[in-house]
C-alpha cells in the first residue's frame, strides 16, 4: 500500500506492506538508522521515535498507522553539525556509552521536556519526573546515573559546546 | 520466527460506521478479521511470529471518534480508544476515579501509554491487565456496538473464563462508563511488579470503601491471581457487616480477611511469579487495603505533562 508521511520535515511516499514495522520502514526504506532494534517487543525503547508529538516504540507500529503522520527521528534533532543542548550534555557528561539506547533516550527526554514546558512553563522537572519519563528506555551501559545527570545538567546550565 | 508483513492484510476503515458494517459483513459467522487498535499487544505477537490472524481491521483511524472522556451529572464515559496517557492526564479521572489514573500511569512506560488503549486492555483480557481491577472495583459498564445497535453490560459479565469474552467478532467495545462514587469513598490501588515501570503485574489490586464508622459498601478486586481479573466477592461479603468497625484495628478482622481472600482467588505459577508468592502478596494487599485506606489518600497523584 501507499504510505505518505513526513519524517524530519521531509515528505515521503512509500509502497510497502501495511504491516511493515515503522522501524523497518525508517531503517530499510529511508536509510534512517538512528532508531535501533533492541528487543522488538516494546520493552527497551531503543526504537523510540516521535509520532505526531508523542514518543512511541517504532517496532510496535504498523506503518499503516502512520499514514499522513509527522515523525521525528534522532536524525532530526540537530541541525547539521549543531547538536541540541541535550545532545551536547549527553556527550559531555557520559550519558552515552555504546550508544545503542541513546537515540531513543534523547527522543524520549526531548519529548518529555517539550510537553513539560508546554504545561509547566519555566518550572524545572525533578529527578522523579525524569525517571518516570525514561522508564520505557533501557540502558545496559551507563547504569542510568549519567543519563539523569546529563538531563539535569542540560536543564540547569546550558552546556557550552567545547569546540576549538 | 518473526512475522512476515507481506502475509498480513489490513483494512483501515474511515469511521466507526464503516468499521461496524464491515465487521457485520465479514465477521458475522466467525472471526475472520481481528481488530487492531494501538497494537501494543498485537504487534508484540506479530513480531514474535505468534499472531494467528492474517487479516486485521485497523481501527486506529477511529481515534477521533472513540477517544473522548466525557463527564455527565452521573459519571464519566471513556471512549474505548482513549490511551493511557489521555486517561492519566484527565483532571476529572484523577479527581473522581484515582484508581484508574493510577493504573494508567503504571501501564508499561510512556511509549506504551501513548499508544495502548483502554479498549485494548479490556479486550486483550490478560488476567494481569492493570486497568481491569480498577474498572471492576468501580462497577464499570461496557458499551458494545455492532452495525445493528448497542448493548451495555457490567464488566464483570464480560469475562467468562481465560480470554473467553462476552463479545461477538462483529462487535466493538466503544466506551466504558463509570458512575460517580458516593462522596467520601476511599480509593485504593496497588501494583506489585518486578520494577516500578514497564513490568507486568505479579499481583494488582484495586478497591473502594464507603462508610464512616462501619463499612457500608466495599469493593476489592485483584488481577493476576486467576484466569480473569476478579472481584473478591467472599471478602467483600465478609467485610460488609456492621460489626466491623472503622478504622480497622481488630487483628481478628484482619486475619479473617486474609483468610477469606484465599477463597476468592486461584493463583498459578507462571514466568512472572509463583502461586505461593501471589497468595502471600494478595493477603498482604488485603491487609494493606484495610489498614491504610483511612489514612489520607494512598494514591500518589502526580502531576505529569
Ligand atoms: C512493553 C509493554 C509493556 C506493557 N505493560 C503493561 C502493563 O504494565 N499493564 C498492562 O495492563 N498492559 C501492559 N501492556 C499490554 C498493552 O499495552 C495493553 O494491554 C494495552 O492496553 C493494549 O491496547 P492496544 O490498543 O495497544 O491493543 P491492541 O494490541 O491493538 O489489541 C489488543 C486486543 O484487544 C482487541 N481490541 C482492541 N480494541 C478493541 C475494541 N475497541 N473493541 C474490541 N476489541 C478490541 C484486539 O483485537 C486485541 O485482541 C504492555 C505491553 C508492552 C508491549
Ligand atoms: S526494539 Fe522497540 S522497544 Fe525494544
Ligand atoms: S549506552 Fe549502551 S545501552 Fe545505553
Amino acid at each position: 500500500m501507499k504510505i505518505q508521511f513526513t519524517v524530519n520535515k521531509k515528505k515521503y511516499s512509500l509502497d510497502v506492506s501495511p504491516m511493515t514495522r515503522l522501524l523497518d520502514a525508517l531503517r530499510n526504506n529511508l536509510g534512517l538508522t538512528g532508531a535501533k532494534e533492541g528487543c522488538g517487543e516494546g520493552e527497551c525503547g531503543a526504537c523510540s521515535v516521535i509520532v505526531d508529538g508523542e514518543v512511541v516504540n517504532s517496532c510496535l507500529i504498523p506503518v499503516c498507522q502512520v499514514q499522513k503522520s509527522t515523525i521525528k527521528t534522532v536524525e532530526g534533532l540537530s541541525s547539521g553539525e549543531n547538536l541540541t543542548v541535550l545532545q551536547e550534555s549527553f556527550t559531555r557528561f557520559g550519558g552515552a556509552q555504546c550508544g545503542i539506547c541513546t537515540p531513543g533516550i534523547l527522543l524520549a527526554t526531548q519529548n518529555f521536556l517539550d510537553l513539560w514546558k508546554k504545561k509547566k512553563g519555566g518550572k524545572v522537572p525533578g529527578e522523579a519526573e525524569i525517571r518516570e519519563a525514561l522508564a520505557g528506555n533501557l540502558c545496559r551501559c551507563t547504569g542510568y546515573t549519567k543519563i539523569f545527570l546529563s538531563v539535569k545538567k542540560a536543564l540547569r546550565n546550558t552546556p557550552r559546546p567545547e569546540r576549538n | 520466527m518473526r512475522g512476515i508483513a507481506s502475509e498480513i492484510k489490513i483494512l483501515s476503515p474511515k469511521n466507526l460506521k464503516e468499521a461496524l458494517q464491515f465487521l457485520s459483513k465479514e465477521n458475522s459467522s466467525k472471526l475472520h478479521w481481528k481488530v487492531l487498535a494501538g497494537a501494543t499487544d498485537l504487534a508484540v505477537e506479530f513480531n514474535a511470529g505468534k499472531l494467528k490472524h492474517h487479516q486485521l481491521i485497523n481501527i486506529w483511524p477511529l481515534r477521533q471518534e472513540l477517544n473522548k472522556i466525557k463527564f455527565s451529572k452521573t459519571g464519566v464515559t471513556i471512549g474505548a480508544m482513549a490511551t493511557f496517557t489521555e486517561i492519566q492526564n484527565d483532571l476529572g479521572i484523577n479527581k473522581y476515579f484515582p484508581n484508574l489514573a493510577a493504573a494508567s500511569r503504571l501501564v508499561g512506560g510512556v511509549q506504551i501509554q501513548n499508544r495502548g488503549t483502554i479498549g485494548g486492555n479490556i479486550a486483550n483480557a490478560s488476567p494481569a491487565g492493570d486497568s481491569l481491577p480498577a474498572l471492576l472495583a468501580y462497577d464499570a459498564l461496557l458499551n458494545i456496538q455492532d452495525s445493528d445497535g448497542s448493548r451495555k453490560i457490567p464488566i464483570t459479565e464480560f469475562y467468562r473464563g481465560y480470554k473467553d469474552l462476552n463479545l461477538f467478532p462483529r462487535e466493538l467495545i466503544v466506551s466504558v462508563e463509570i458512575e460517580f462514587k458516593k462522596h467520601g469513598t476511599r480509593h485504593y490501588f496497588r501494583k506489585v511488579g518486578t520494577r516500578q515501570a514497564q513490568a507486568i503485574s505479579k499481583v494488582v489490586a484495586a478497591g473502594t470503601v464507603q462508610g464512616k464508622t462501619s463499612i457500608q459498601a466495599v469493593t476489592f478486586c485483584l488481577g493476576s491471581v486467576g484466569p480473569t481479573p476478579l472481584r473478591c466477592e467472599k471478602l467483600e461479603k465478609y467485610l460488609t457487616c456492621p460489626e466491623v468497625e472503622l478504622p480497622i484495628r481488630d487483628r481478628s478482622v484482619i486475619d479473617g480477611a486474609r483468610q477469606t481472600v484465599t477463597l476468592d482467588i486461584s493463583p498459578q505459577d507462571d514466568i512472572r511469579s509463583t502461586k505461593s508468592y501471589r497468595l502471600f502478596a494478595s493477603q498482604g494487599l488485603v491487609e494493606d487495603f484495610l489498614t491504610s485506606y483511612f489514612r489520607p489518600s494512598r494514591i500518589f497523584i502526580k502531576d505529569r505533562p
